[in-house]
């Protein structure tokens, strides 16, 4: 996501990371990787809850479908360097937009909130497809 | 649940392991805050509220 933030942002979008780390990964992660955009820490899964991510078994996490990717990403020189709290807790990514203003009850301009994309991970070597990602960014307002 | 008007999905429906789609509150979402790597809370809302936002869960920092 970092190697296409600047594309993102090309197209007016943010990247937000939540991780399930302590505060001192997120720290370190964010300053050893350069990272440019907001890591965030959810260390008691509120936000994992409420996107509907979810936390598996052992079957689930060494699944033999997860196999090949696993070893694609070892090839490529990937490496876990700071596992979370909730190592049995897969990945997913969505793509999030302002909605339509509306009136609140209270006379305050409120913003509502679209979902446009989402992608959960089937097994821990599996990410959403960079394609569907830009895609739901370029998707017109109208669409939205 | 099918994908709602607006939102496109790439779960896999056919994915033996994983049968269900997950429930998304996407409006309790909006309304929590976390600390990021600094310590300060950020509401996540804050974040969607002006442009569109590609939010990763990430399994682990690195």
């Amino acid at each position: 996501m970092r190697d296409r933030y600047a594309e993102i942002q090309a197209l007016g979008g943010e990247v937000v990371v939540i991780g399930t780390g302590d505060l001192r990964y997120a720290r370190a992660f964010a300053e050893d990787e350069r990272i440019p955009f907001p890591v965030l820490v959810d260390d008691d899964a509120r936000a994992a809850d409420a996107a509907g991510v979810e936390r598996v078994g052992l079957s689930r996490l060494f699944a033999l479908s997860s196999l090949p990717a696993t070893a694609r990403a070892l090839r490529s020189g990937y490496r876990i360097g700071r596992p979370g709290k909730r190592v049995n807790q897969l990945g997913a990514t969505f793509v999030v937009s302002p909605g339509p203003r509306r009136n609140a009850p209270d006379g305050e301009d409120e913003r509502s909130s679209l979902l446009l994309f989402r992608h959960y991970d089937a097994h821990p070597a599996d990410h959403a497809p960079m394609n569907a990602i830009f895609d739901a960014l370029r998707r017109p307002q109208a669409e939205a | 649940m099918r994908p709602a008007a607006g939102e496109r999905s790439s779960l896999r429906p056919d994915a033996a392991c994983s049968p269900r789609i997950p429930a998304m509150d996407l409006q309790r979402l909006s309304t929590l805050s976390l600390p990021d790597a600094s310590g300060t809370p950020r509401r996540l809302g804050d974040f969607w509220r002006e442009r569109r936002v590609v939010l990763v869960f990430a399994r682990h920092f690195g």
